[in-house]
């Protein structure tokens, strides 16, 4: 059997995976799929600890954390359209009306 | 297995639910039906606030009224902030009213927004689960980030709500990894089985660590603040209003009671990472609002040192810091629902007139606005005989008794640098000409809102006493 912290290690890669997409990453959409990929990195360690656990919470919690990332890819692309229709870009480049 | 529902302890999330499913549907009716949106919106509130007074108040003693196995606990410390979650939705309602006719953008799909987040706040401060933690987080922040960029026509909306989306969405990754690491050290997602295992662990330590940031991003305490001036420029001013006092005193709320309630054998190692989080918090953010050319965008750097300020509340840890934070966020709750209920009056057509250029004369020309806008900004500096005074006050007490006399220095060195840039506005509204005439419509509703919170900020400044009693009953029963 797979021990546990293998899955740790690999859930913690993905988790980093995506906290640097989203930093270093100019494109909205390609942002939207690194938080993708970090919420993914915690599902893993909650199906992963409940396994070893034997208990069934963290399972449980999994199916809260789906719903939410799509609710949150649903008013994050709203927001995309909206930004595309005022500047026809998807660049966080962009983005700097508001400074100082 | 017996499932009972207690539906007394479920009726205030009930009766918000109803308020966002009615004001949804009455974006789909004639405009008569649908300009009675706020309307309806408040009396949801204000049902909610009756039911959480009436029914759940009498219910809770010296321990929480607990149902759902922990799922919903009121304790007087959540009704507390509760309270104030609810009387900030109402007056951010009553000033938004004017706010969007103005903007001729008025539709029921605002409120229904806005309860939604309400909603969201009730969840995560009345539960003792980590996962009602969670799914609270987000039910507050992704109508937040919707409401932000609710003027969609306006690219400084919609770029505010952006940002605010990206970072935010990173604070809920760092909470949800935080919440795993701690499930995957205690085998438990619930607070009274997590008090009780023997924190060793160090998957402790950084599933606390995690927490503490995802809830740091939501409080806008540096180095997580990037997202809140420009979230808070451009969403509009009775949104900012609402989105500087309820979300800052949920995160500050809920992570007063994980880091006191649930990790009091960490302390050691909490305090530390907060102690350093305030500090930056206060010396960034009052500098950082010197410099600033737009009053609404000070407002915010200004929100930023006050978060600040309630964390050093947090490293004193003990009942007295608790009792002074709850009461800090209720001066706070008076003080900008006013100042940017000031603000959101400064307004003609789609046009905020917000800078400090733009304000000048108003003090003369508008003489009521002139007294309100000066007493919020005495209180936010810390003047006596205002509440923000007197919040400031007992923070930095409880602190001096915990033997922090150099933290609570700094703060208050933080509160005199605050001085100069909140009496600027003052001055510029009081001793500068603006060479163009404008003619801003002084709302009845909206007057009569900033009318209730100068008086309560100048009453509660000078007779503290009734509402630090209730703060130090709420600080007390936490659990």
């Amino acid at each position: 059997m797979v021990p546990l912290i293998d899955y740790l290690i690999l859930s913690a890669v993905l988790f980093t995976i995506g906290i640097i997409g989203i930093l270093i990453r100019r494109n909205i959409i390609t942002i939207f799929m690194s938080i993708e990929i970090m919420l993914n990195s915690v599902n893993l360690a909650f199906v992963a600890f409940s396994r070893f656990l034997g208990n069934m919470d963290g399972q449980i919690v999994v199916f809260f954390i789906f719903a939410v990332a799509a609710a949150e890819a649903a008013v994050g692309l709203a927001l995309v359209v909206a930004w595309f229709k005022l500047k026809e870009s998807i660049q966080v480049d962009d983005m700097k009306l508001l400074k100082g | 297995m017996n499932v009972t529902v207690n539906m007394t302890a479920l009726m205030p999330l009930i009766i918000l639910f109803a308020g966002i499913s009615l004001t949804a549907l009455m974006g789909t009716m004639k405009d008569s039906v649908k300009r009675l949106a706020g309307l309806v919106a408040s009396i949801s509130v204000v049902f909610a606030f009756w039911w959480v007074m009436e029914r759940i108040l009498p219910a809770i003693g010296t321990a929480a009224m607990e149902s759902q196995s922990g799922m919903l606990t009121y304790s007087y410390y959540s009704v507390f902030l509760s309270g104030i979650v609810l009387i900030t939705a109402v007056a951010a309602f009553a000033l938004s009213e004017h706010y969007l006719l103005e903007e001729d953008f008025s539709h029921p799909e605002f409120y229904a927004i806005l309860l939604a987040s309400i909603t969201g706040m009730m969840v995560m401060l009345n539960t003792s689960n980590f996962v009602n933690i969670f799914i609270g987080l987000e039910l507050l922040s992704i109508p937040l980030y919707a409401s932000v960029a609710y003027l969609r026509y306006k690219p400084e909306s919609v770029e505010g709500g952006l940002k605010y989306f990206i970072l935010g969405a990173i604070a809920s990754g760092f909470l949800a990894y935080g919440i795993a690491m701690i499930y995957g050290a205690s085998g438990s997602l619930d607070f009274i089985t997590i008090v009780k295992t023997v924190k060793t662990d160090s998957l402790f330590r950084l599933g606390l660590l995690f927490i503490l940031m995802g809830l740091a991003f939501k409080a806008a305490a540096v180095p997580f603040h990037m997202w809140a001036p420009d979230a808070y420029e451009g969403a509009a001013t009775p949104v900012t209003a609402f989105m500087s006092i309820a979300p800052k005193a949920v995160a500050i709320g809920v992570l007063i009671r994980i880091l006191y309630s649930v990790f009091p054998q960490m302390v050691d190692y909490w305090r530390e990472a907060v102690l350093v989080l305030s500090i930056l918090t206060v010396i960034v953010g009052n500098f950082a609002a010197i410099v600033q050319q737009s009053v609404k965008r000070m407002l915010a750097y200004s929100s930023i040192s006050h978060a600040g300020y309630l964390l050093m509340g947090i490293v004193a840890y003990s009942v007295e810091g608790v009792s002074g934070i709850l009461f800090y966020l209720a001066g706070y709750m008076l003080i900008n629902t006013g100042a940017f209920g000031v603000l959101s009056l400064l307004k003609i057509g789609d046009d905020d007139f917000v800078s400090y250029d733009d304000i000048r004369g108003i003090g003369y020309r508008y003489p009521l606005l002139g007294i309100f806008m000066s007493v919020f900004m005495f209180s936010l500096a810390g003047i006596p005989a205002t509440v923000g005074f007197m919040g400031k006050f007992y923070v930095f007490k409880a602190l001096i008794h915990a033997n922090y006399m150099s933290l609570a220095l700094v703060g208050i060195g933080g509160s005199l640098v605050s001085v100069y840039y909140y009496l600027r506005v003052v001055v510029h509204m009081y001793m500068k000409e603006n060479p163009e005439e404008r003619k801003f419509n002084l709302n009845f509703l909206s007057m009569t809102v900033l009318a209730i919170c100068s008086v309560l900020v100048i009453a509660a400044g000078l007779f503290p006493a009734k509402i630090a009693d209730i703060a130090n009953v709420a600080a007390r029963f936490m659990n």
